[in-house]
C-alpha cells in the first residue's frame, strides 16, 4: 500500500510520455528541424577541401538549442498549458497533488530530453563516422545537464501570470534570442556581444557540450543547486487558476 | 459527526465584496445544494474551501479526512482515451489504487444499468467524447473514490436528462453511504428535488432552505425561477 503513493509520479510521468508520443508532429518538429538545419549548414559550409570538424564542436550549438527547446516548449510550456486548460484547477490544489504533478512532469520531460538527444545523435553521428556507445553516454550526460540548466529559467517563467499564447511568444523570443546572441558572439569582435555572451545560458550550454561535465564542475554544481531551489519555488508558488479566469 | 462549518466568512477582491459574514454547514451523509446567480461567488467559495483563496475574515473548518472537488472546467488531453483520463484522475484523487472494476461496483450499486454506458465511454477517445459524456464520466468516477466530502461545481451543466438522472442517483447513493456532498447548479428544480437542504447565495450570504415552499415564501414569486430572480436582484448590502 505504501508503494502506491511513492509510485504516483512515475505512473503520471508514464502517462505524460504517452501523451507526448501520441503527438508526433510536435515531437518531430523539435528534433527534425535541428537535424535538417544541421545538414543544411554543414553542406553549405563544406567546400570539399578542408577536413570535417570533430563531431562535438560541429553539433554543440544544436544540442544546446534542442535542450533549451525541451525545457521551454516541453517541461514549462505544458505546465502553462495544463494551467490554462483548467487541468491544474481540477486536480492539483493540495500539497500532495502538487508534488505528484511537478515530479511527474519533471520525470516525463527528463525522459523526453534523453529521447530527443538520442534521436539527434543517431541522425547526425553517421556523417562523421561510426557511432559509439561510450560517446553517446557522454553526450547524453552533457545534454541532460544542459536540460537542467534551461529548466531553471523555464520553470520560473511558468510563475509569470501570462496566458497560453503570450507564453508561446515569450518562449519563442527567448529561444531565438539566446541562439542568435550565442552564434553572433562567435564571429564578432564587438565587446558588447562578448559581455552578453557571458550571461547567455545558450553559451553556457554550448561550452558544457564542448568541455563536458567534469570540465565544468562549478557550472554543474550551480545548475544542480539552482534546480533544487527552483523546484521548491515552483512548488510553493505554482499558479493553479488559469490566468484568463476572473480571479 | 463529521461536518464542514463555514462561519461568518468574509471574502473580497480589492474593493469588491463577495461574502460578508456568510455561514454554511454540511454534515456527513447529507447532500446540500448551492444556488446563486452567475458571478455571485460560488466557484470562489469552493476555492476558499480548497485553500486556493484566502479568506478575509471568519472561519472554514471541517473534520473530514478526504475532500474531493470537481471543477466547472474539465480539461482532458485530447489524445488520451477515457481510461487514461481515469487513471490520471485517480493518481491525483485517490490514496489507493482504484480500478475500473472498483468504480463499476460502486456506481452500478447506486444506479443499476449504468455499467454498460460507463464501459462504452471508458474506451472512447477523449477528443471524441461530448462535454456531457466527460462530465458524467468524471462525476461518477470521482464518486467511486473513497472521499467523505465531495464538492461538485455544476456537475449536470450540459448533461442530457439520462446522464443527469444517473448522476443524481449516484450522488444520492454516495450520500446514503455517509459521504457529505456540496453541489452547485443553476437548475433550481433538481437542487430542490434531490438535495436534503439547499442554500441561496444572495446579498453576500448563504440563506438555508429545506424545501421549495420556504424558498418561494422568502423571496416571493409563483415559480422557483421567479423566486431565484427576486433573490438575485436584491441589493448587495
Amino acid at each position: 500500500m505504501r508503494i502506491y503513493p511513492l509510485s504516483k509520479p512515475f505512473l503520471l510521468a508514464k502517462l505524460f510520455i504517452k501523451e507526448q508520443l501520441k503527438e508526433p508532429v510536435a515531437l518531430l518538429w523539435i528534433v527534425i528541424s535541428p537535424v535538417v538545419t544541421f545538414y543544411l549548414i554543414t553542406y553549405a559550409g563544406y567546400t570539399g577541401g578542408e577536413s570535417l570538424r570533430d563531431y562535438a564542436s560541429a553539433t554543440s550549438w544544436f544540442y544546446a538549442f534542442i535542450s533549451s527547446s525541451v525545457a521551454l516548449f516541453g517541461l514549462a510550456f505544458y505546465i502553462v498549458g495544463r494551467r490554462e486548460s483548467g487541468f491544474l484547477r481540477s486536480f492539483v490544489y493540495t500539497k500532495r497533488t502538487k508534488i505528484t504533478f511537478l515530479a511527474g512532469q519533471f520525470l516525463a520531460y527528463s525522459f523526453m530530453s534523453l529521447i530527443y538527444c538520442s534521436v539527434f545523435y543517431v541522425l547526425t553521428r553517421g556523417y562523421f563516422g561510426l557511432m559509439a556507445l561510450e560517446e553517446w553516454l557522454v553526450i547524453v550526460g552533457r545534454f541532460y545537464m544542459c536540460f537542467l540548466l534551461f529548466s531553471t529559467p523555464s520553470l520560473l517563467l511558468t510563475l509569470v501570470p501570462i496566458g497560453f499564447q503570450n507564453t508561446n511568444t515569450l518562449f519563442s523570443i527567448l529561444s531565438v534570442s539566446m541562439l542568435a546572441l550565442g552564434i553572433g558572439s562567435l564571429s564578432t569582435s564587438y565587446s558588447l556581444f562578448n559581455v552578453i555572451d557571458l550571461f547567455n545560458p545558450m553559451g553556457w550550454a554550448n561550452r558544457l557540450m564542448l568541455v563536458g561535465v567534469t570540465g565544468s564542475a562549478t557550472l554543474v554544481a550551480s545548475i544542480l543547486g539552482m534546480i533544487i531551489v527552483t523546484g521548491w519555488f515552483v512548488f510553493r508558488f505554482l499558479l493553479i487558476n488559469p490566468v484568463w479566469s476572473r480571479y | 459527526m463529521k461536518r464542514l462549518i463555514v462561519d461568518a466568512l468574509d471574502v473580497r477582491y480589492g474593493q469588491h465584496i463577495l461574502f460578508k459574514s456568510a455561514s454554511l454547514e454540511v454534515e456527513a451523509g447529507t447532500m446540500i445544494g448551492l444556488l446563486g446567480p452567475n458571478g455571485s461567488g460560488k466557484t470562489t467559495f469552493f476555492d476558499v474551501i480548497c485553500g486556493l483563496k484566502k479568506l478575509n475574515g471568519g472561519e472554514v473548518q471541517h473534520s473530514f479526512s478526504k475532500l474531493l472537488y470537481l471543477s466547472q472546467i474539465i480539461a482532458t488531453p485530447p489524445v488520451f482515451r477515457m481510461f487514461d483520463v481515469f487513471n490520471m484522475m485517480m493518481l491525483f484523487c485517490s490514496d489507493t489504487r482504484v480500478t475500473q472494476r472498483h468504480a463499476l461496483e460502486k456506481i452500478e450499486k447506486w444506479s443499476p444499468g449504468i455499467a454498460e454506458r460507463y464501459c462504452e465511454i471508458w474506451k472512447k477517445k477523449s477528443s471524441l467524447c461530448s462535454y456531457g459524456e466527460k462530465r458524467w464520466f468524471f462525476t461518477l468516477s470521482l464518486l467511486s473514490v473513497n472521499a467523505d466530502l465531495v464538492i461538485l461545481d455544476e456537475p449536470t451543466a450540459g448533461v442530457d436528462p439520462e446522464f443527469r438522472y444517473h448522476i443524481w442517483r449516484c450522488l444520492e447513493g454516495a450520500a446514503a453511504e455517509g459521504v457529505a456532498i456540496l453541489v452547485s447548479s443553476h437548475n433550481i428544480d433538481e437542487i430542490v428535488t434531490h438535495c436534503d437542504d439547499f442554500y441561496m447565495l444572495s446579498q453576500q450570504r448563504f440563506n438555508r432552505f429545506s424545501n421549495a415552499e420556504g424558498f418561494l415564501s422568502r423571496y416571493g414569486g409563483s415559480t422557483l425561477d421567479e423566486a431565484f430572480i427576486h433573490a438575485a436582484s436584491l441589493p448587495r448590502t
